[in-house]
């Protein structure tokens, strides 16, 4: 029987690398020489069933830079590597403006872009195109040169779960923006375990988050008291109203 | 005017306060940040710090924490410079917190919170 492997192979002749699908024409049998499957901004490893660079986007796209069609490759597809879809061609370009309008204004809305550059079919295939020719790297470049470190800014760590990470990448603001005090440190354990009982939190983090704040934002590091059957003694900084953020790694706690 | 002559922890009782949650993300997206309205009940020496206190603070509508109704909360300064005691009006301590059920206070089983997990953190006004 002919099983199909969701990230491209017939099971029965993985050894032959005859990827199933293939957008460009400088190769042969629908591959290229090294075996790998061209989705314009990135290649994907059919053998690993992994993107071979990271998200142009970074960690807008998620948290695995190099996972394909979000790990679900039997529902969804990525023809040009920037986002998992289901929905097509047309839903996956919408996508990807979303992901770039995110990146071009480093965390604020995209309702902030000029309206010249909303719903112009050509600045979304531009884009696609760019990123294609540009490969990962070029659409790196262009997220990563929109929040550049400066005078103004300073790094700071928290500890956080994974949906408080995608919140806080989806708004760029510290917390997702959410009321309340908002409380970082210089430096968190890289143990969520550690970091628990340092911080005193209420329950053990999934994520190690650093990122780029505005600089004085928050205030000076304070000695965190024991609480919740928990030692204290970490240091962390609090502040309150939207902080603005721009991820700039995270580590998962295991 | 307060008396000179009454410890400040007992002058708090009754004390109208306001909790705003920030943590843990769950808990939040559960039941929104707030401000969830309460009272002071008591105020005594802390079950985590000596020197400082801790105030048992009953809420005007319960919270749902990981499905547990609390009608309390147990609230004690996070930062070392703080002190529950030391509130004033319109002022603001950042607080680590427990969710406590009425039988878990009748029975003045006030660790339980954390223990079953039901711990937060948030800020405390007095309004």
């Amino acid at each position: 029987m002919l099983v199909l492997w969701p990230y491209g192979w017939f099971t029965y002749n993985q050894q032959r690398y005859v990827p199933l699908s293939w957008h460009g024409t400088l190769v042969e049998q629908k591959r290229d020489q090294s075996g790998a499957l061209y989705r314009r901004a990135r290649y994907a490893d059919p053998a690993t069933g992994r993107f071979t660079q990271e998200d142009p986007i970074g960690l807008a796209g998620g948290v695995n830079l190099y996972g394909f069609a979000g790990a679900d490759p039997v529902n969804f597809g990525d023809p040009f590597g920037l986002c998992k879809n289901a929905k097509g061609f047309l839903a996956c370009l919408w996508d990807f403006a979303k992901f770039e309008g995110r990146g071009f204004m480093a965390g604020a809305s995209m309702s902030a872009l000029p309206d010249d550059e909303h719903g112009s079919a050509g600045w979304l295939v531009g884009r696609i195109l760019g990123a294609a020719s540009g490969g990962a790297a070029g659409g790196v470049g262009r997220a990563g040169s929109l929040g550049q470190a400066g005078e103004g800014v300073e790094v700071v760590q928290r500890a956080m779960s994974r949906a408080e990470l995608e919140a806080t990448i989806e708004t760029g603001l510290v917390r997702g923006g959410r009321a309340g005090t908002h409380f970082v440190s210089d430096a968190v354990n890289t143990s969520g375990t550690r970091a628990r009982q340092r911080l005193a939190l209420a329950n053990t983090p999934e994520v190690q988050a650093t990122m780029e704040v505005p600089r004085g934002a928050f205030s000076k590091p304070s000695g965190v008291e024991p609480a919740n059957g928990m030692p204290g003694g970490g240091m962390e900084r609090t502040a309150t109203g939207p902080v603005s953020a721009r991820i700039l790694r995270v580590q998962e706690y295991h | 005017m307060m008396s000179a002559a009454v410890p400040r922890s007992e002058q708090l009782a009754g004390v109208p306060l306001e909790i705003l949650v920030s943590d843990p993300w769950e808990v939040v997206s559960e039941n929104g940040a707030g401000p969830f309205r309460g009272s002071v009940i008591s105020v005594a020496a802390s079950h985590f710090r000596s020197g400082k206190h801790d105030a048992l603070i009953q809420l005007n509508s319960p919270l749902q924490i990981h499905g547990v109704r609390c009608d309390f909360v147990l609230a004690t300064a996070r930062h070392a410079e703080d002190d529950i005691a030391v509130i004033e009006v319109g002022h603001e301590v950042f607080c680590s917190l427990s969710g406590l059920t009425a039988k878990e206070v009748e029975m003045n089983s006030l660790a339980s919170g954390w223990r079953s997990g039901r711990a937060l953190i948030g800020t405390l006004k007095w309004v």
